[in-house]
This record gives C-alpha cells, sequence and structure tokens, in this order.
C-alpha cells in the first residue's frame, strides 16, 4: 500500500515536472516569436503607413513566412483601423487585407478550432473582406447552437449586407431585443426598408424584432423611419407603446404635440414618465405647468422624470428651486430638492 | 488492551482521513475536468475583439460602481481613478465611506474635488444613517457618501439605495479593476439578455506588480513567500474550483472584491445580510435560492478572465485574520441556509455545491488538522502504524502540494499572466512547498474561524494596507 503511494506521489510529480519542462520550452519560444513580431511590427508601421499614404511607390517587404506575414499583417491592419480617424485610406487598408489575409481566413472558417473561427470572423468584420461574403453565409448555415459564433457569423453577414439573412434577423427564435439592433444598425438603408416591409407584411412579428426596429431607428434618428415610429404610440399593446414614445424621446420631436395629451393622464405610470420625457426632450414649454403638476405623482419615477425635464427649460431650475422652498407637497419639494442637488445626466 | 483499542481507534480515523482526502482531490480533478473543456475552447479567443461592440453599443446597461470604503486612505485614490477610466459606455462611482476613522473621506475630497450634496434617496433597505453626501466637480459620475459605521453589507446596501442604474457592482476599496473589466463581467448578462442575473470574474493577486496612476504596467511576482502563496491560492480557486461551478450553474461566491449585480432580483431578495461577516456568499446563495423558489431560468455565471487585482494580506496578522473571517463567514452562512443541504428542491446546489463547502471548504481544514496530530503524536508516542502515517502524509502531498502545482501549470496554460520564464518556475516551486507550512497554517487559523463562528459580530477586515496601490 505504502509503495503504491509512494509511486502515484512520484509518479504525479514527474507528469507535472515533465508538462512544467514543455511549458517553460513553449514558453520561451512563445516569447521570442512574440519578441520578432513586435520587431517586425515596429519597423513596416512607418512605412506601410507611407505606402498607404502614397508617399511611397512600392510596397514594403514582409518577413519571409506565410505564419508571420499574416500574424504582422492582421496585427498592423488591425491597429490601422482601430486608430484611423480617416488619415489612412480605408481602401488601401481594404486591398491589404484582402491581399493578406482573405485567403487564411477562409481556411480557417473551415479548418480552425472554435476560437481562430470566431477571431476570423471579427476581423473579416473589421477589415470589411467582401470577398469572403459567400464563405461568411455558407458558415452561418452550418451553424446549429446560438453561440458566439452564431452572433458573429450574423454580425458578418449583416455588416457585408448579405440580404439571405433578413428573414433570420425576423424570424429566427430566441435573438434578443439588443442584438437585432446591432444586426440593423449594420444594414444599409435599401434592407432597412425590405425588414420594414415584412414586419408590416407578417401580423403576428415577434415583439422583440418590433421593439428593436423602433429603438433602433429613434436612437439614430433615422429619418425615413419616423412616421412608422409615431404610428406606433396609438398601438394597442402598452410595451410598444412605450417603445415608441422612448424612440420619440431619441427623435426628440413629434409631429404634433398634441397627442401627448392623453399620455399625461394616463393610467399607466410608465406612460406619465415618458410623457414627461418627451415634453422636455422635444422642447415643449407649454407643457411646464402639466410637468409640475406631475412633480406630486405618486410614482417616484414619474416625479423624477417630471423634475428632470423641467430642468431642460432655460426657466427650470428657477422653477424647481420654488418648488422646493414653498411647494405645499413634501414629494414635490423633495424631488426638486433633489434635481437641483444632483446634475447628473439624463437617466436612463 | 485499552491501548490496542486506542490505536485501532486512531487507525481508524486515519484510514477515514486517508479516504476524505482522496475523495476530496477527486472532486477538485473532476471539478477541473468539466472547466477544462470550456478554458481550452476559448484559450485562444480574442477578448478584445469580443467586446469591442458592447463599448459604443446603447444596450449595454448603465451600471452603478459601489467602493464600500472602511479605513482605505492607502488604497480609495487608487481604487476610484482606476474605475473613472474604465472602457464602459454608462455608468457612476459611488464610494461608501462607512464611518472610517482615518482619511478615507479627507483623501476622496481633495482628489476628485468633491462638493456635498443634498440628496432624496430611494430606500429599498434600512442602513446606517448617511451623514453627507458628496459630487465630484471634476468627474460628475463620481459620489461619496458618508454614513455611520454599519459594516460592509450595510454600507453596500446603502450604496444601493443611493444608486441609480439597473445593474450594480460592488468592489473592495483595496482593488483595481482591469480597463475592460465591466466589459467583460457584463458580457454574459448582455448576451443571454438578462438571463444573467449576477457575474463574477477572476480575481488576481496585485502585489509586485508595478501599478501606476490606478493602472497595472506590469504583472510581477512579489517577494514575500507569504503573498506568492496566496496568487497560487486564487489561482486554485478561481481557475480550478469556479468556473467548474459555473459551468454547471451551482457556482456559490462571487467573490466580494468584484462582480456584477442585477439591482432588482438583489432588492427583491434584500439586498445584503448585514450580520454575517460573509456577505458576499451570503448574497449569492440567497439570489440561487430565489431563482429555484421561483422556477426562473436565471443564472448566475462566473468568467475566466483575470479582471480584478486585489491587494493581498502580506502579514501574518492580517492573513490570519483574513482568513478566519472567511472561514467564519462560509460558516455563517451554511448555517443559515441548511435548510438546502441535500434538499433536491435545490438541485446541484442542494445536492453538490452547499455538501461540497460544508464537507471541503469548511470541514477539511478540521480533518487535516486531524492528521497533522495523528501523524506527529502517532510518530512521536509510537501509537499509529508508521506506514500509515506516510501515507497520509503522501496524500496531503498530493491533495495539497500537487493540486497547487497543477493549478499554477493551469495558468501557464492559459492565462499566462506572468511575463516570465522564471516567475512560473518560482511559482511551481513554491506550490510544491504548500503541505509542508503554508496549508498548515492555513488549517489552523481556518480551524479558529470555526470557532469563531459561534461569535457573532458584523465587522470590517481589519487589514493592514500597505498600499501597493498608494499614489503617495
Amino acid at each position: 500500500m505504502l509503495e503504491l503511494f509512494v509511486w502515484i506521489v512520484v509518479g504525479l510529480l514527474a507528469v507535472q515536472l515533465f508538462i512544467l519542462f514543455c511549458l517553460i520550452l513553449w514558453k520561451a519560444k512563445a516569447i521570442s516569436h512574440e519578441n520578432k513580431i513586435n520587431e517586425a511590427l515596429n519597423s513596416l508601421k512607418p512605412q506601410y503607413i507611407e505606402y498607404i499614404e502614397g508617399n511611397r511607390p512600392a510596397e514594403p517587404s514582409l518577413p519571409r513566412g506565410k505564419s508571420i506575414q499574416t500574424m504582422v499583417m492582421e496585427k498592423m491592419l488591425d491597429e490601422f483601423y482601430s486608430s484611423n480617424d480617416g488619415d489612412l485610406e480605408e481602401r488601401k487598408l481594404n486591398q491589404l487585407a484582402e491581399k493578406y489575409l482573405s485567403a487564411h481566413y477562409r481556411r480557417t472558417l473551415k479548418r480552425g478550432s472554435w476560437a481562430e473561427r470566431i477571431n476570423a470572423l471579427y476581423f473579416i468584420e473589421d477589415f470589411y473582406l467582401l470577398s469572403l461574403r459567400e464563405d461568411a453565409y455558407r458558415h452561418f448555415l452550418k451553424l446549429k447552437k446560438q453561440d458566439e459564433e452564431f452572433r458573429q457569423c450574423l454580425r458578418v453577414c449583416a455588416s457585408l449586407q448579405e440580404d439571405r439573412i433578413l428573414p433570420v434577423i425576423v424570424e429566427k427564435e430566441g435573438l434578443s431585443t439588443g442584438f437585432i439592433k446591432e444586426l440593423l444598425f449594420r444594414l444599409n438603408e435599401v434592407l432597412m426598408w425590405e425588414i420594414l416591409e415584412i414586419i408590416e407584411d407578417k401580423a403576428d412579428i415577434a415583439e422583440n424584432v418590433l421593439f428593436a426596429f423602433i429603438t433602433f431607428n429613434g436612437e439614430q434618428k433615422n429619418e425615413p423611419f419616423f412616421s412608422f415610429v409615431e404610428k406606433k404610440i396609438y398601438d394597442e399593446r402598452k410595451e410598444v407603446r412605450l417603445k415608441a414614445m422612448n424612440s420619440l424621446c431619441n427623435y426628440g420631436k413629434i409631429s404634433d404635440s398634441s397627442i401627448l395629451d392623453p399620455f399625461f393622464g394616463s393610467e399607466y405610470w410608465e406612460e406619465r414618465m415618458y410623457a414627461a420625457k418627451l415634453a422636455g426632450a422635444c422642447n415643449l414649454p407649454q407643457y411646464k405647468q402639466t410637468l409640475l403638476e406631475l412633480l406630486s405623482d405618486a410614482v417616484w419615477w414619474v416625479r423624477f422624470s417630471a423634475a428632470e425635464n423641467i430642468q431642460t427649460f432655460p426657466d427650470g431650475e428657477t422653477l424647481l428651486r420654488h418648488v422646493a422652498l414653498w411647494d405645499e407637497d413634501a414629494y414635490s419639494r423633495d424631488i426638486a430638492k433633489h434635481m437641483l442637488t444632483r446634475k447628473g445626466g439624463i437617466s436612463a | 488492551m485499552n491501548i490496542d483499542y486506542l490505536t485501532d481507534l486512531i487507525d481508524i480515523i486515519s484510514w477515514g482521513i486517508i479516504f476524505y482526502m482522496i475523495s476530496a482531490g477527486v472532486i477538485y480533478i473532476i471539478l477541473f475536468l468539466i472547466a477544462g473543456p470550456r478554458i481550452r475552447k476559448e484559450k485562444k479567443l480574442s477578448r478584445n475583439e469580443q467586446i469591442e461592440e458592447l463599448s459604443i453599443n446603447k444596450d449595454t446597461y448603465p451600471i452603478s460602481i459601489l467602493v464600500p470604503a472602511y479605513n482605505e486612505e492607502a488604497g480609495v485614490v487608487s481604487t476610484v481613478r482606476s474605475l473613472l477610466s474604465l472602457n464602459y459606455p454608462q455608468y457612476e462611482v459611488i464610494v461608501v465611506n462607512d464611518g472610517s476613522t482615518d482619511r478615507t473621506s479627507e483623501k476622496v475630497i481633495s482628489q476628485f474635488q468633491m462638493e456635498p450634496i443634498d440628496l432624496a434617496i430611494r430606500t429599498y433597505f434600512k442602513t446606517g444613517e448617511i451623514t453627507r453626501a458628496y459630487r465630484s466637480a471634476l468627474h460628475p459620475e463620481l459620489f461619496l457618501i458618508e454614513k455611520k459605521n454599519g459594516g460592509k453589507a450595510d454600507a453596500l446596501n446603502a450604496g444601493i439605495n443611493f444608486s441609480r442604474y439597473p445593474y450594480f457592482s460592488a468592489i473592495d476599496g483595496d482593488s483595481i479593476l482591469e480597463e475592460d473589466a465591466l466589459l467583460k463581467t457584463m458580457k454574459p448578462i448582455i448576451d443571454s439578455a438578462g438571463r444573467v442575473t449576477a457575474t463574477g470574474g477572476t480575481v488576481r493577486i496585485a502585489n509586485g506588480c508595478k501599478i501606476n496612476k490606478g493602472v497595472i504596467e506590469r504583472v510581477a511576482l512579489p517577494r514575500k513567500p507569504l503573498e506568492i502563496m496566496q496568487i497560487i491560492e486564487y489561482f486554485r480557486a478561481f481557475l480550478i474550483g469556479r468556473l467548474g461551478f459555473s459551468r454547471v450553474n451551482i457556482l456559490l461566491i462571487i467573490s466580494g472584491a468584484f462582480g456584477v449585480f442585477e439591482k432588482s432580483r438583489v432588492i427583491k431578495v434584500g439586498g445584503y445580510k448585514t450580520d454575517t461577516v460573509g456577505e458576499d456568499m451570503e448574497l449569492i446563495v440567497r439570489l440561487h435560492r430565489s431563482i429555484k423558489d421561483e422556477k426562473s431560468k436565471q443564472r448566475i455565471e462566473y468568467i475566466q478572465d483575470p479582471v480584478c487585482w486585489t491587494e493581498a494580506p502580506s502579514t501574518i496578522a492580517s492573513l490570519r485574520a483574513q482568513r478566519i473571517r472567511w472561514q467564519r463567514g462560509l460558516a455563517e452562512t451554511l448555517w443559515t441556509h441548511r435548510k438546502m443541504l441535500f434538499n433536491p428542491k435545490y438541485r446541484g446546489i442542494g445536492l453538490f455545491s452547499f455538501p461540497y463547502y460544508l464537507f471541503v471548504e469548511l470541514l477539511s481544514a478540521v480533518f487535516e488538522v486531524m492528521g497533522y496530530f495523528i501523524i506527529i503524536g502517532g510518530l512521536v508516542f509510537s501509537f499509529i502504524n508508521p506506514d500509515i502515517a506516510l501515507v497520509m502524509f503522501l496524500v496531503m502531498v498530493l491533495y495539497g502540494s500537487l493540486l497547487s502545482s497543477l493549478a499554477v501549470l493551469l495558468e501557464e496554460w492559459t492565462y499566462h499572466k506572468y511575463p516570465t520564464v522564471g516567475s512560473i518556475v518560482v511559482l511551481y516551486i513554491y506550490a510544491l512547498t504548500e503541505t509542508f507550512w503554508y496549508r498548515i497554517l492555513m488549517n489552523f487559523w481556518r480551524v479558529t474561524g470555526l470557532f469563531y463562528a459561534f461569535k457573532k459580530k458584523s465587522v470590517w477586515g481589519n487589514m493592514e494596507r500597505k498600499g501597493v496601490f498608494s499614489e503617495d
């Protein structure tokens, strides 16, 4: 028995020492490889900037070896794209990416590990590799699990304006509102109209798709879809109305201010709150008195919203100060005081 | 005759301890096997690419960061500074000074030009009286509230009352976050559209690292053996333990040093419990309980990325105090929720997590200390077969040193945060020494903590800060 235990401990220790030895070798190699890449990057970056800016006729020569070329180019282009404020011509960056990286990513999508495939998808999108549009779509069709790879592949297809994913965006179950918005953000106006068409044709459209479309357009202040969003404040579903009101806050306008009147007296506190927000967002001073009345609403959020939006008017602070000092209602005084002292941004 | 009985009894106890330690070791290995595939799968994933979108996405939920602080004058400014430079679209930082007797408030006030404000606070929980509140003239999103001393949990509850965003993060005043920590930790919540209700990230020890203005500039090992051993201990806890638990949704701890929570759920369960020193674990257990009671599909997740750096105790006295407090906290939580133990209603939590934390995390120290007495006493007074004593010793080496050295290898295989070859060798060698000194200390303190669990009193850890994050 004792011998067995001694052998187990010695055996495990030996295995660990072997792994440690391998890890040390691997780490030393990785550090030297990384140094090599960093050195190449440091010397090539200025040369490539000159080349991209057109101040250098011939392309600088990359280190030998496909793998190191791919790594250097990927790192360099990633840095260029993330720090590019328009100084570097995107067309040239894209040409370099197509030349050095597209074949590599195509192979990775076919044969890479899960993490490698996702990384490839991130870069396909970042570098806008149009030549891989079909590959990305075909890869998407193979995916069964709704995980990060699925989501990133859909993002890539949307970025590359692949219209075959539109039915997926609208009909696929399990996509969150936030994720659908991410996809809408990537689509051009033509595809957005196609989405709207599907939404309007489909009576049983999933609520999260509708929410995403309404909210997204408000956030982006998309003029072509304003009337669709505004129409939705008359929807029979409360949640849709709220989303539309929220979206209109982002647009910062409504076509006719009187449409707000019924919402100030709504039985739902959320609608009273959004009505207050809209009065501020659309700069409607005619509702100042109504907002002052809402300072004594039974619900804290409505009071908060009313106070917050009174403050947006030029004389808002004076009005709140007056309420804080003289109003008979303790709730109103309290919330006015709170708003005067805590000048945070507009709350979410 | 009596001596024979005694010897037989000790033999039986000895085999019991040997069997127990082998079983505990096997559980660790199983947890490692559960965690391994995921670590391997995500090993090469580019985390930065993954969160690029979130940093500009309007759907990235705004978050309130709560920094409860009690006598944190050495590190609070650096902590706040690191929080103000986080990469996150919308957040506020709320420092809650829980009646510190040092210059915690003065430091924050002078450094960030805090100005007094008058407040109407929503009261979800009753807390110690808030005496004053401030807002920074330099950073409108930074607040400081001063309250009467009531313990860390009370300070966190006060912070929740004050916060205005739907998610909150609790971070210790002696910790700093990596720039993308919040984005990485919020990602599971956003990806799951709220299905994940709380997340925690891996916490690492900052002692020895080069830190400048609240940012880790160079990761390096500290010099003190006590600090190095804690680094190894954290590897073992986070890399082997927590990820395995999280994979099957039975994680019971999100470190108090850093976690993100859905505020509405925390309010629903009543906030932090103020009469325990293990408020972080206790809250997670209560969250699990409420999720299971409601038959909700929400989850609590742990992300494997190292996102939070904390200052570890560097003296024997402060480490002892910390471990006693942790053990007390664990004992109190398990006692408070004892009805969950072996209760099939709570599935994995009741049938696996709870027994694991009771028999492995809480009671292992008792078994190991008994083992020490048996080995030493048995050999000195010859009432134990030397072979059994040696087997027990070898099992202790397996359970202590070899498992910890495995964690070091695992860290290097996955994150390799320590940049030199020398640091892996140092960590590995230290890990092998664990059984012979560090584990003995820990076990005695943990047993002391068990005794202390009977005396209940809400206190802050009185850790002596040398201020690894200090800017002075």
